[in-house]
């Protein structure tokens, strides 16, 4: 732990490129713990590649990407929970997805049979992924990610292939884990969904664009404020 | 205009270029090396009289490769992602089917036809020389085009399920074995010997009655499968599921407590053999190991040499290394597939702790399957009546596994180049070529060739040593290509722990 330690997450003077692509360029923000902090842009705005640096996925080429003011390797396996994408082996049971994570992240099997029932996935636990529907592979990549109750979520577009009653439950439990004083940084594309629970927005396009408190005074209005926001600007 | 003309034709025949582009064609590649290289081996072999009566023709090793490539690659369009959009392409079920066998047909052809063409140009003594005669040639081309029709179909039903793995190499081992082992008429009770009316037509008149009489058996089943595809289909998945079900039971089985156990020892081994253990898609690697793995065993026709096991088990040893690193280039490529390798990956604490624990674990998985093999033809020799010398056996399995580690971290070095994954079973195929066809065809020179050298460390000979009647290399030679070896992995191994310090220094300089 540095002496500059904070809480949450802290994101400074990030830039990445690919090639001569730059992808993310001096982005600074900061996602406070008992907060739900809303990461929005475009297509190809940096919002995956800057979660993907802050998971240890990918190298910045310059900057830093901290959590609870550390790298995403020296934290504790399961004490971040990370949901990026729902794509697993087609071949393997959900059962087996659960207790594989639940085996990295020292999780006992009680906790994988309460994850189980929270997400309902008790009727798809013996089928292999690749039967599974797009909103119950979303159902089991939330699941790995709060299987060890982490302090900190990090959950690129969570809302994919939901149901109704996914998303509510969603809702409902990012609320409850901010209200626990942890960490939430969210990234969607859907606007309408996101301006319902979030605390904080942030939209970026390579930069950041805009850091605003949100409350719920202002539901109805992402949209405009995104468009207003991101009017004019392009994406390479 | 003449382009404009071409594509009109093209579509007219049902011929879909993007079939022959880039990965599929590379993937047929290799099999037309293989049957290549085993034409030549066999002819040797056989001009040798190393071996009692080889049979399988360019023609029909050839057929053999048309069908078992169209069911691995045809199977593939079946993975979700890819069946909606091919299917939406080309509008219906029988359109699909035409463009696949047609486009496949005419590929095969052009290859095929080209190299017999080449083939009937050399001379008669040559191990390569076909006789080309027009009949010949119109007979193997409707022969190509039965048995490709009769692949497009059973992939299309098939599809990526365990009996589409098993059946090509099924049908590999027994055309090389049944067709190798039993003598005189027995060549039609193999897989091509159905289509020996088309190939061995007597006269013209009777190849016109065969391609008439196949034609239509041919067309009457086509159509039949087309018309019941949905019943069949399920037909075929309800058996599957049933047939091939692992058990439902995952927390019980062998490998969940093998990984527990592992993971006491070393958690991101642990982690590693779960993941992969867990997944059927590995759990049917076997099959894939056979295909590859086993292929060249039986191709080389190893196990038929009348031979003491003196001579056998060094061959064998090599073979199983010279596959190993084919299994290495290709099967972690197919696992860590790019749309759920993050999942996977994120479970450890960094990419690096990941691709270490994944080598290791391959180098264990290979180490295996070496000891493996050697044990199997130390068996199957022991069964065939012949003199075991247990002491002898030792050394060759010792050598296939110790040295499957080695040619498993070669074969991570490749699949860390920053290259589409589709192209490491060309580095597998160079090496092939290099050690097979180049090294071993120059006299004095084989005998430093691999797997000369691997069998010599076994104890015996290379193949390719007894077919050029070249003598084994010597000691040094041995220990100079074990040093090189190690050196070149101790150099690699130093390369990558270098990058992992720099990676933390990197994450301190971050934090």
């Amino acid at each position: 732990m540095t002496d500059s330690f904070r809480s949450g997450i802290e994101i400074a003077h990030l830039n990445k490129s690919f090639g001569n692509k730059l992808v993310v360029e001096d982005l600074t923000f900061e996602a406070r713990p008992g907060e739900i902090t809303g990461l929005l842009g475009r297509n190809g705005a940096g919002k995956s590649t800057t979660l993907r640096i802050l998971t240890g996925l990918l190298t910045a080429d310059s900057g830093s990407a901290l959590i609870n003011g550390e790298s995403y390797s020296k934290h504790k396996p399961g004490s971040i929970g990370v949901l990026l994408g729902a794509g697993f082996p087609g071949g393997r049971k959900a059962i087996d997805q659960l207790k594989i994570t639940a085996l990295a992240y020292g999780v006992k099997q009680q906790r994988v049979e309460e994850v189980v029932e929270i997400l309902e996935l008790a009727k798809v636990i013996d089928t292999r992924t690749s039967k599974l529907s797009q909103g119950m592979k979303q159902r089991l990549g939330i699941g790995c990610a709060i299987l060890a109750d982490p302090d900190v979520l990090i959950f690129d577009e969570p809302v994919n292939g939901l149901d109704p009653d996914g998303i509510f439950w969603l809702h409902n439990y990012l609320r409850e884990e901010a209200d626990r004083g942890k960490t939430i940084l969210i990234s969607s594309h859907y606007l309408n969904d996101m301006e319902r629970y979030v605390d904080r927005v942030l939209i970026i396009q390579r930069q950041l664009l805009l850091n605003e408190k949100w409350d719920e005074s202002k539901v109805g209005t992402l949209v405009s404020v995104f468009n207003e926001v991101t009017k004019g600007l392009t994406i390479d | 205009m003449i382009k404009e003309r071409v594509s009109t034709a093209l579509k007219f025949f049902r011929v879909d270029w993007s079939y022959l582009s880039g990965g599929y064609f590379i993937f047929q590649l290799q099999m037309v090396l293989y049957v290549v290289v085993d034409v030549g081996l066999l002819a040797g072999l056989n001009a040798l009289k190393v071996i009692a009566n080889p049979t399988i023709t360019f023609e029909r090793m050839s057929l053999i490769f048309a069908f078992t490539g169209v069911i691995a690659t045809v199977t593939q369009e079946f993975k979700g992602q890819y069946t909606d959009p091919i299917q939406l392409l080309f509008g219906t079920w029988r359109n699909r089917y035409l463009t696949r066998i047609f486009t496949t047909s005419l590929l095969f052809s052009l290859v095929f036809d080209l190299l017999i063409v080449l083939f009937s140009r050399v001379g008669e003594s040559s191990p390569f020389h076909v006789n080309l005669t027009l009949k010949n040639l119109v007979g193997y081309n409707a022969a190509l085009l039965l048995i490709i029709t009769l692949g497009v179909y059973l992939a299309f039903f098939l599809k990526a399920t365990f009996l589409a793995n098993f059946l090509p190499p099924l049908v590999i081992v027994l055309e090389t074995s049944v067709g190798g082992i039993t003598k005189g008429a027995s060549n039609k009770w193999t897989f091509t010997g159905l289509f020996l009316p088309l190939l061995r037509a007597q006269s013209t008149l009777h190849l016109l009655a065969a391609i008439l009489l196949y034609g239509l058996a041919g067309f009457t089943i086509a159509s039949l499968l087309t018309r019941n595809r949905t019943r069949i289909e399920d037909k075929l998945n309800i058996q599957t599921d049933r047939k091939f079900r692992f058990r439902s039971t995952p927390g019980d089985s062998i490998s969940w407590r093998m990984a527990r156990a592992i993971e006491r020892r070393n958690h991101n081994l642990g982690i590693r053999f779960a993941q992969l253990f867990t997944n059927v898609q590995f759990l049917r690697l076997p099959i894939l190991f056979l295909w590859i793995g086993v292929l060249p065993l039986i191709n080389n026709k190893v196990l038929q040499i009348h031979a003491p096991e003196r001579i056998i088990l060094p061959i064998i040893a090599a073979s199983t290394i010279q596959s190993i690193l084919f299994i290495a280039l290709i099967s972690p490529s197919i696992l860590e597939n790019k749309e759920f390798i993050e999942n996977e990956l994120i479970l450890f604490k960094s990419k690096d702790a990941f691709r270490a624990a994944t080598e290791r674990l391959w180098q264990i998985i290979c180490s295996a399957w070496g000891l493996l093999i050697v044990a199997l033809a130390v068996l199957i020799y022991g069964v065939r009546g012949g003199h075991v010398d247990y002491l002898f056996s030792l050394r060759p399995a010792l050598v296939a596994t110790l040295l499957a580690p080695i040619f498993v971290s070669f074969a991570f070095v490749i699949l860390r180049l920053p290259v589409d994954p589709r192209f490491f079973p060309v580095f597998a195929i160079v090496y092939y070529v290099l050690d097979s066809v180049i090294l071993n065809s120059i006299p004095h020179v084989s005998r430093y060739a691999p797997s000369g050298l691997i069998a010599n460390l076994a104890g015996g000979r290379g193949l390719y040593q007894i077919l050029m009647g070249e003598s084994g290399v010597s000691a040094p030679w041995i220990v100079a290509f074990l040093a090189l070896a190690v050196f070149v992995v101790a150099g690699v191994r130093r390369v990558r722990e270098r990058s992992l310090v720099r990676n933390e220094l990197e994450a301190s300089s971050l934090s």
